[in-house]
């Protein structure tokens, strides 16, 4: 440790003590020694200042209030007999939809591009008939009141708009499937589940970290479902929802995480605020393409050397595929990225491969509960069943 | 006509003793834990880096209290066992996204903003939160448990299962290379 001193005596606080000292740490007996060497020693006391005040800057950091409701999800989840032993979070989850959504997406990106398809093996061998059973499970665990749950262990029951919202947009693929009366009916009941999550705002869900995944899934979903039946109340909400997508965007071009550093976005939650942009320019809404434009500028500077999508902007081993299906669905946008395009299906594949469980429940073709391995049958199932190649 | 004094009424049970009344089977007392501890607890997260998730492991970490609450020993601090928990809850969440050594290279990496033309880095400077980030996992636990967590050195080295002297240099490197941002930023 370097001091301004010129002649540092023996009493002068050695490396580790300078920050043992400014945090408090010192047994009281050193203490009172560096205080009294302190007086009388101008430069460690001037070295003693300048470590206390990067404590003071340090302390200068405001806690986040928590969540009006946490204290009681967890009682709740207590009550419920919930087993605290996840072992994936929700954001695994997510980056997982945005492998699986992106190979999806890739597919049909690949047929508009008059390229070979090149999606994993897996993913495209799974039937049609997986599909059908993963959605006759879907429509049957449908709550009472039009919505899913977010998972077996109740402690996630924030997103429960954000995988309602999953569960729905798994029931609207394809578009041209049809569908019985029981089955549209469960659709709307759906949405107006949606609906009554969303505020006056036009954001959807409670209010907390996870709220960027489930405003841009029910956007999506929503939008989706307007696809589907023309609705003038659905309509307007989707409008008011994208107004919200609008305003949480930053100014990079990314989303966060609600009450995040303003520098924190990433690829995994941009990509679902960005889809919802996309699909609604393709449906027609006016004046979102400049922010699609900037979401996409931001995902194209997530592209690393490789050509790879990477988690931020940041490099952040090993890349993504967030984000990717996203870039890929841009296809009105011009100059879209032909060379992360290119680098997906490995991409993609490679972390297939760290993951085969994730592809033998696609190969599997059954809904319910043997595909719960990632968090939740719904969420899981709702994943599995968009994994199937388009008809 | 006398007037009640709100203030004055029986002391606060601490948290030992809530404990043992939690080790006994009382929900209620477990409620009054959390809420006392929610926040430092959510915070903590935060300050480790974990912005997605810290809701989700604050949940997580107090349902590990409850189920594994007969574990707990008097002998120990609380916030010594409750931070200890709360350090396997991020590190399991951080194993769902990938291997652990992988995790903990992303999460030095993947908030690093030294990657933006210069702009990141005067912005870094300015920003507690983003200087935090910059610093390697290992030395983060160690600074936050010690400076915001306010926990001994002995108390953190018994969360993160190493010796004391070890805490010390973490923690020293961690201060020092703050205060090169800390100090650069006053000269910018």
């Amino acid at each position: 440790m370097r001091t301004n001193s010129r002649s540092v005596s023996s009493a002068c606080p050695r490396g580790e003590e300078w920050a043992a000292h400014a945090l408090g740490q010192l047994s009281p007996e050193r203490g009172r020694e560096l205080e009294e060497h302190l007086a009388g020693c101008a430069a460690c006391a001037a070295q003693a200042r300048s470590w206390r005040e990067v404590v003071a800057w340090l302390h200068g950091l405001p806690d986040q209030p928590c969540a009006p409701d946490l204290a009681g999800r967890v009682m709740a989840a207590l009550a419920a007999g919930a087993r605290p032993a996840p072992r994936i979070g929700w954001p695994a989850r997510l980056r997982w939809a945005a492998i699986v959504v992106a190979a999806l997406g890739l597919g049909l990106a690949a047929l508009r591009l008059g390229r070979p398809r090149a999606e994993p093996r897996s993913l495209a061998a799974a039937p049609e008939r997986g599909r059908r059973q993963a959605q006759d499970w879907l429509y049957g665990a449908q709550e009472a009141d039009g919505g899913w749950r977010a998972g077996t262990v109740g402690m996630r029951s924030g997103y429960a708009v954000g995988v309602s919202s999953l569960a729905l947009l798994a029931l609207l693929e394809p578009e041209s499937a049809p569908r019985t009366s029981r089955q549209v009916d469960s659709i709307r009941r759906g949405v107006d589940y949606l609906l009554r999550a969303q505020d006056g705002r036009g954001m959807f869900g409670p209010a907390f970290s996870g709220t960027p995944y489930n405003h841009g899934l029910a956007t999506l979903a929503l939008l989706q479902a307007c696809a589907l039946e023309s609705n003038a109340a659905w309509r307007a909400a989707a409008t008011r929802a994208l107004a919200w997508t609008l305003a949480a965007q930053q100014p990079s071009g990314g989303w966060k995480p609600l009450n995040a550093a303003p520098d924190s976005a990433s690829a995994m939650i941009t990509l679902w605020p960005l889809l919802s942009l996309i699909r609604a320019d393709e449906m027609g809404f006016p004046g979102l393409r400049p922010a699609v434009a900037r979401g996409v500028a931001w995902l194209r500077r997530t592209v690393n050397a490789d050509g790879l999508m990477d988690y931020g902007t940041a490099p952040a081993p090993p890349p993504s595929a967030a984000g990717a299906l996203a870039l890929l669905r841009a296809t009105a946008l011009p100059g879209r990225d032909g060379t992360a395009a290119r680098s997906l299906p490995g991409s993609i594949g490679r972390q297939l491969k760290t993951q085969p469980a994730r592809a033998r429940a696609a190969d599997r073709g059954k809904g319910g509960p043997d595909w719960d391995r990632i968090g939740g049958p719904v969420y899981a199932t709702a994943l599995a069943a968009m994994t199937v190649p388009g008809e | 006509m006398s007037s009640i004094d709100a203030s004055a009424g029986p002391p606060e049970p601490d948290d030992l003793q809530l404990m043992r009344r939690v080790q006994g089977g009382h929900v209620a007392d477990f409620g009054l834990l959390v809420q006392r501890h929610q926040q430092a607890l959510l915070n903590f997260f935060l300050r480790l880096g974990a912005y997605q998730d810290a809701d989700d492991l604050v949940q997580i970490t107090f349902l590990r209290l409850w189920h594994y609450r007969a574990k707990y020993r008097p002998t120990a601090q609380f916030t010594t066992f409750l931070y200890t928990l709360a350090r396997h809850a991020w590190f399991d969440a951080l194993r769902g996204r990938r291997r652990h050594a992988a995790a903990v290279e992303r999460l030095a990496r993947e908030h690093d903003g030294t990657h933006d033309g210069g702009v990141g880095r005067l912005r870094l400077r300015l920003d507690v939160q983003a200087a935090l980030r910059q610093l390697p996992v290992k030395m983060r636990e160690a600074l936050v448990l010690s400076v915001y967590q306010g926990l001994h050195y002995h108390e953190v080295a018994a969360v993160l299962g190493i010796p004391e002297g070890t805490v010390k240099s973490r923690v020293f490197l961690a201060l020092r290379r703050l205060k090169e941002i800390f100090d650069a930023d006053k000269l910018a």
